[in-house]
């Protein structure tokens, strides 16, 4: 490029934000809708909505788990327990199929059984309906669907360098960033829409950075493995046993039988240790003389994600070793980069700060694009007036724009009411519930490449606003736990009620959005570009 | 934009100012795409096995780092005034690199 | 409670921070005082000072409460969160956006009391 070290890099922000800002803002959305996805979960199995409300310290939910397990999982060889927390009100209990002597291997999925419990008595919870819930929304997000996690992941790391590149360069590129920071003049056209991109953007610049970098970093060995190979000569395994330091207390089964020690004095041992909670306990050969019981440290309020471990050996209880108290200081600062992704640590108020910050992200994609297109637009306002067709690129990135910025609210809304109209016990339910979520999505795409137009715009959004808006009356006719019952009787579980408000407010910006995109009159249309703005509309994930 | 095409008395190849414009952005992406992916890998391995740290941490600090590294060589492929400079930039600091990694005997083509 | 109050002190110092930074600049003082006004130097000097005091009061408050770290990430979230609500009153109402602050100075210096004697 001839042009200046400034024009070169607005040129670089424009392409490596335009090129993957469809599939970005999938992952926005889905990451963003990520921070609750125990929410989102729990709210899609209306069966568990009735228990979510006992509480219990982690010593009797630990009690009650290991007397349940006694019963149930009789000679499995591992066990799997994760306590209530914050943002779990079950009991997960899980353990390994003992093999059948003769049995052919079965798969992972096979070999596993888990279920909820109630953590007060064990007692298994009534079936819920089978749903991914928001683990769908999670993994979409960086394993993307229909596709090995692998590529997926590939995919999503590849744009995830191309926003990071973006980023960078929209920064060194804004002459007066600091200045404008507050800059937004709504009604005045393409003017509107830069400053709506500027302003999602830089407001929330630390997060856009952090949750960038972040995320490429909790797949870095994935993207980046050339340093351990260089270093290892090849060797992955050791640098991360060395990298990852878990306890070496694995003992193979000796065959003698011998009575589990009871867990809670060891939950209290590890408490008192920690100062924090128990959120995992896996115990290698219960029941066996080499029994090994590992408890693991919920997420306290310190940013690293990797969690300290205590093993203790499983019939008498005494403390085999405590694992990974004190990080050397790269760990530390990998684990607090991967903890501020996943944001684990974060109370209610800062966790919604971060879902906030996320919408913003949402929005400062969104309105890229949609300031890419209107300048476009702009540039060939004259070949256009005289009756001319959009070049290609034009097109089709308007109709992109259609059907990922109006098509994704319609694809979450499809697996919502999916959740809800399904019959509940149905025959792959949880993969029916994402073909409906795609299929959705795919539909709405379609139909905008064919017709891409403001009225499309306008229908689009409002379908949107109607699935969003019609889900907590949606869950009058299908559930014994919508607001009536949530909120205005104050029962059920505050997260529940908490979704069908989120839900309710995004579509009503939803519906806002498609209001202000009511037909224009004539002589307003022959001004090039003069599309009213709507910072709300972007708010709308 | 179309620049008047160059006529000569032996048939030469005419390329409008416009394709080796094209041809520069393609050339520019390329290099920053998988060359800075290259320069990146090489500088990890480099500082994995040179840091003076534990090795595990060392690894983890390069790694850390290596997406910064990424990014800056990106962003200067399409600072640089030519498509041929933004190669030279990426492959003469990637050759010495090499060396010094092969010199000390940890040069490892398996980059995956 | 106690918790809620100090929390929103954090939220308080930001947006008022906020606020007096924006009052600052020519454009936001001609939102509310009438096109092409601007603030006198004395007013702005001061305005300017007492933004970037609040916010630096902002961000010690928030890490004496929870931490360094924590604490960093919070009032970073708080920051976001106060500057997306002034960006969206500021251009359509600014009046509106004057009296909240008003109103959340108020309430802060009621919730500062009260975790006084709690």
């Amino acid at each position: 490029m001839k042009e200046g070290f400034r024009q070169s890099m607005a040129w670089l922000h424009t392409w490596s934000g335009l090129l993957v800002c469809w599939i970005l803002l999938l992952v926005f959305c889905a990451g963003t809708a990520s921070y609750y996805r125990n929410e989102i979960t729990l709210w899609m199995q209306p069966e568990l909505h009735g228990a979510a409300a006992s509480k219990v310290t982690t010593e009797a939910a630990a009690t009650a788990a290991q007397q349940a397990m006694q019963e149930r999982a009789q000679g499995a060889p591992r066990w799997f327990i994760s306590l209530p927390g914050e943002r779990t009100p079950a009991t997960q209990l899980g353990w390994s199929k003992p093999s059948k002597p003769g049995e052919k291997k079965r798969g992972r999925r096979g070999n596993f059984h888990s279920e909820m419990a109630d953590p007060a008595t064990g007692d298994v919870l009534s079936k819920p309906r089978e749903t991914r819930g928001g683990e769908f929304l999670y993994r979409l997000h960086f394993d993307l669907h229909y596709m090995s996690a692998i590529w997926g992941r590939w995919i999503v790391g590849f744009c995830a360098m191309f926003m990071l590149v973006s980023i960078i360069s929209g920064i060194v590129t804004h002459k007066r960033i600091f200045k404008d920071l507050f800059t937004f003049r709504p009604k005045k056209g393409q003017r509107s829409w830069l400053d709506a991109h500027n302003v999602t953007a830089v407001l929330a610049l630390p997060y856009h950075l952090m949750i960038t970098y972040t995320g490429l970093v909790t797949l870095m060995f994935l993207y980046m493995p050339s340093g351990a190979t260089a270093a290892y000569k090849g060797d992955q395994d050791t640098f991360f046993a060395e990298a990852f330091p878990g306890g070496s207390n694995d003992r193979k089964v000796s065959g003698v039988a011998a009575p589990l020690t009871p867990f809670a004095p060891l939950v209290r041992q590890a408490e008192q240790h920690w100062g924090g909670t128990v959120e995992r306990i896996s115990v290698n050969h219960p029941g066996d003389a080499n029994a090994v019981i590992t408890l693991s440290r919920a997420a306290g309020r310190d940013m690293s994600s990797k969690q300290p471990s205590m093993d203790f050996d499983g019939v008498s209880g005494k403390l085999l070793s405590t694992n990974g108290d004190e990080l050397p200081g790269a760990s530390a600062t990998h684990g607090v980069m991967y903890g501020l992704h996943i944001a684990h640590f974060g109370g209610p108020l800062l966790r919604a700060l971060f879902f906030l910050s996320g919408l913003a992200g949402c929005a400062m994609v969104a309105t890229g694009a949609l300031l890419w297109a209107v300048k476009a637009r702009q540039k060939q306002a004259k070949a256009l007036a005289a009756g001319k067709r959009p070049s290609f690129g034009l097109r089709l990135v308007e109709a992109l724009n259609i059907g990922s910025i109006a098509g994704i609210p319609i694809a979450f809304g499809a697996y919502f009411w999916a959740n809800r109209l399904l019959t509940v016990r149905m025959e792959n339910r949880p993969q029916e519930e994402i073909a409906c979520f795609f299929g959705a999505w795919a539909l709405a795409a379609i139909v905008a490449q064919l017709r891409p137009s403001r009225a499309m715009w306008r229908t689009q959004l409002a379908a949107g606003a109607f699935l969003f808006c019609a889900l907590p009356m949606l869950n009058v006719f299908t559930t014994q736990s919508h607001l009536g019952v949530t909120l205005f009787m104050g029962q059920g579980p505050a997260s529940v009620a908490a979704f069908d408000l989120v839900v309710l407010v995004l579509g009503m910006g939803l519906a806002y959005a498609a209001y202000k995109l009511k037909p224009v009159p004539a002589k307003a249309v022959k001004t090039a570009a003069a599309t009213k703005p709507v910072i709300s509309t972007m708010e709308a994930a | 934009m179309q620049a008047p095409a160059i006529t000569e008395k032996m048939p030469r190849l005419r390329l409008s100012a416009a394709a080796i414009y094209r041809l520069g952005v393609a050339s520019r992406s390329i290099a920053a795409i998988a060359g800075g992916y290259v320069l990146a890998a090489l500088a990890t391995m480099l500082l994995s096995v040179c840091l003076p740290m534990a090795r595990a941490e060392a690894v983890m600090t390069a790694t850390l780092l290596s997406f910064a590294i990424y990014t800056c060589a990106v962003l200067w492929v399409f600072a640089t005034g030519s498509a041929l400079r933004a190669w030279l930039g990426l492959l003469i600091p990637g050759a010495v690199i090499a060396a010094i990694l092969q010199w000390t005997g940890a040069l490892s083509w398996s980059l995956a | 409670m106690t918790d809620v109050l100090a929390n929103f002190m954090v939220f308080a110092l930001c947006y008022a921070g906020l606020s007096c930074l924006c009052l600052a600049m020519d454009r936001h003082y001609a939102d509310l005082h009438g096109r092409g006004a601007e603030p006198p130097p004395q007013l702005r000097r001061r305005l300017q000072w007492g933004g970037w005091l609040a916010l630096a009061i902002g961000l010690a408050w928030a890490m004496h409460l929870a931490g360094f770290g924590y604490g960093l990430v919070s009032w970073v979230g708080s920051l976001t969160g106060c500057g997306l609500l002034l960006i969206w009153l500021l251009p359509y109402a600014p009046q509106q956006a004057m009296r909240l602050a008003r109103f959340i100075g108020a309430a802060a210096l009621l919730a500062a009391v009260l975790l006084a004697v709690l």
